[in-house]
């Protein structure tokens, strides 16, 4: 290891950014309750697509199943689900059929705002949420599981079918995520509940608040990852990047791939988030250099294509390689300042809010008894010595000074 | 059962024990005083700074004193030099303050202490929290009881005598 690869107030300040984007666990359970609730709701007197429930499914897919949601930081806090719907399409049903029939029969579902039918889904707007639900048409038996077709029908173009199985992706994620060591992990669950992050849904809302003070916490077991950790705040920079831009994102789903394919990096969640921008920003210029667009698939389903619609052009690979480009010297640049300095190199990579309250977060961690110190050998004292052993690959020399009080006093 | 030591530490004790624990640490020796001097980079919240530990082995009661060399110390906007917290101030030249690391009332520090384990982490640790300090006002680090700067100590002084 590098004498000074390890960055742990960078660190500890990234962990403390990440968990001021995340949601309470009392937002998640309405969170799920919600997309629970949609067979219930699908299956009233009124709808059309009532006979079609009794065999219906529906499961998190996207950040929700992969632990790694967080809220959009451009505007209000606003956060986005993702759901699949698994039903079998009515004979003759085309897919611009399956997405106009779903969008008709959301009609009146509790609490949703708008509601809008996007090109493969139907998005269900409430306040500091959104809920995408993606009808899938499940593949016939002997049927590999979870394997289905999605629909795709835009405005201008003709309606598609493409084979998917989402849940394999997830599964095939959570595999290939390292979770940390359980110093690190105690750290994190340590750390989220002094955070006591305020609930953003109002109280006696769309179902009871028996109904979900009863349920229990949710268990996302990679959530705090480092990893997940570093797809969570690429993501929080890139909403912040393309919040004014007129043009489409790199989609969650080809970050969070490569995100499990850069391997747990043993330096700490700074060089896990810079490994996963550098590896990206690879990407992009061999795509630059040879043409070669990303084409980056499902795993454990080789003909469901990530990359199907982004990039689009090389306006789209040239912006997003600038923009990891700007992540990663800023990254470096941030270890070798202040403290002052660092509140606004984070300012601008993930908002101003969050950066202000994760610095605060981090002092109240603090505590101001006197103590054993704890030091890095050679390198400095750390107030978080946890925060140095994400990776059960390197564990640093920790040492310990004997407790002492500062004090002010007269030299002359 | 673990004894405390009584035995003051020799210079050879201490270069021995810097050298191990903090090998960036470089000694040079200095004839007046007789006096070690020790430079080098130590890291606060994140950045590094210049910092020299000096100590004087035959003046038992002297502990070692620590200087920021730089990039150098500044107090908070609007404030005096004398506002920075736990500084052993310098009232001829503020910017030659040395960082006051421990409280002599009860006797944290003496000559029997390695000064590789207990003053450069106390260092490096005044310079996390001096840095957290700009940011939010407050010092989150361990305080002796009464005032935490020389500034507020002469502010005390000005209102008991009144």
């Amino acid at each position: 290891m590098p004498l000074d690869a390890t960055a742990p107030g960078i660190d500890a300040l990234l962990l403390t950014t990440v968990l001021q984007l995340e949601l309470s666990d009392r937002d998640l359970r309405v969170a799920d309750k919600r997309y629970q609730y949609i067979p219930e709701h699908l299956q009233r007197p009124t709808s059309r697509l009532r006979h079609l429930m009794d065999t219906a499914a529906i499961y998190a897919q996207g950040s929700r199943a992969l632990g790694a949601t967080i809220v959009d930081g451009t505007g209000e806090d606003r956060f986005d689900l993702d759901a699949i719907l698994e039903f079998n399409r009515p004979a003759g049903w085309t897919p611009g059929n399956v997405l106009d029939e779903l969008h008709e029969a959301f009609k009146g579902f509790p609490d949703v705002k708008k509601i809008e039918r996007c090109t493969r889904c139907i998005q269900l707007q409430f306040a500091f949420m959104h809920l995408d639900v993606t009808p899938m048409d499940p593949a016939r038996e002997p049927r590999p599981e979870r394997v289905g077709q999605i629909f795709h029908s835009p405005d201008d173009g003709p309606d598609e079918c493409h084979d998917v199985n989402p849940f394999a992706f997830i599964e095939w994620f959570k595999v290939n995520v390292a979770p940390g060591k359980q110093v690190y992990l105690n750290y994190v669950q340590d750390t989220r509940k002094a955070l006591q992050m305020p609930d953003r849904f109002e109280r006696g809302q769309i179902l009871a608040d028996a109904d979900i003070d009863e349920l229990p916490d949710p268990i996302d077991p990679i959530r705090d990852a480092p990893q997940v950790i570093a797809l969570k705040l690429i993501k929080r920079y890139l909403n912040r990047r393309y919040a004014n831009r007129a043009m489409k994102r790199p989609v969650s789903i080809y970050l969070s791939k490569v995100a499990a394919l850069v391997p747990a990096n043993p330096n700490g969640l700074c060089a896990q988030l810079e490994a996963l921008a550098t590896n990206l920003e690879r990407r992009m210029s061999h795509a630059l250099a040879t043409g070669e667009r990303p084409n980056e698939r499902n795993p454990e389903f080789p003909s469901e294509n990530f990359n199907d619609r982004w990039p689009r052009n090389n306006r789209d690979v040239q912006i997003f390689r600038d923009d990891l480009r700007h992540l990663v010297s800023e990254l470096e640049r941030s270890k070798y300042s202040e403290l002052l300095d660092i509140q606004k190199i984070f300012d601008d990579l993930f908002g101003e809010r969050i950066s202000e309250k994760a610095i605060r977060a981090y002092a109240n961690s603090i505590d101001g008894t006197a103590t054993q110190s704890n030091y890095e050998r050679g390198k400095s004292y750390l107030a978080q010595p946890a925060i140095l052993s994400t990776s059960a690959a390197a564990a640093p020399k920790i040492s310990k000074a004997k407790p002492h009080h500062f004090h002010p006093g007269k030299l002359k | 059962m673990t004894r405390l030591r009584s035995k003051p530490r020799t210079p050879h004790g201490q270069l021995t024990r810097m050298a191990m624990r903090w090998p960036k640490l470089e000694p040079q020796i200095l004839e007046k005083g007789p006096m070690i001097l020790w430079r080098s980079p130590l890291r606060g919240f994140q950045r590094d700074y210049l910092v020299q530990v000096q100590w004087a082995w035959l003046d038992e009661k002297t502990p070692p004193f620590v200087f920021i060399l730089g990039p150098t110390i500044r107090p908070r906007d609007s404030e005096e030099y004398v506002d920075i917290p736990h500084l052993n101030f310098n009232s001829e030249k503020p910017k030659d303050s040395a960082l006051c690391l421990f409280d002599p009332d009860t006797g944290e520090w003496d000559n029997t202490n390695l000064i590789a384990d207990t003053t450069v982490v106390w260092a490096s640790e005044w310079l996390h929290h001096y840095e957290l300090w700009h940011v939010t006002g407050e010092w989150h680090g361990p305080n002796a009881p009464g005032p935490i700067s020389a500034g507020e100590m002469q502010r005390v002084e000005v209102n008991s005598d009144a």
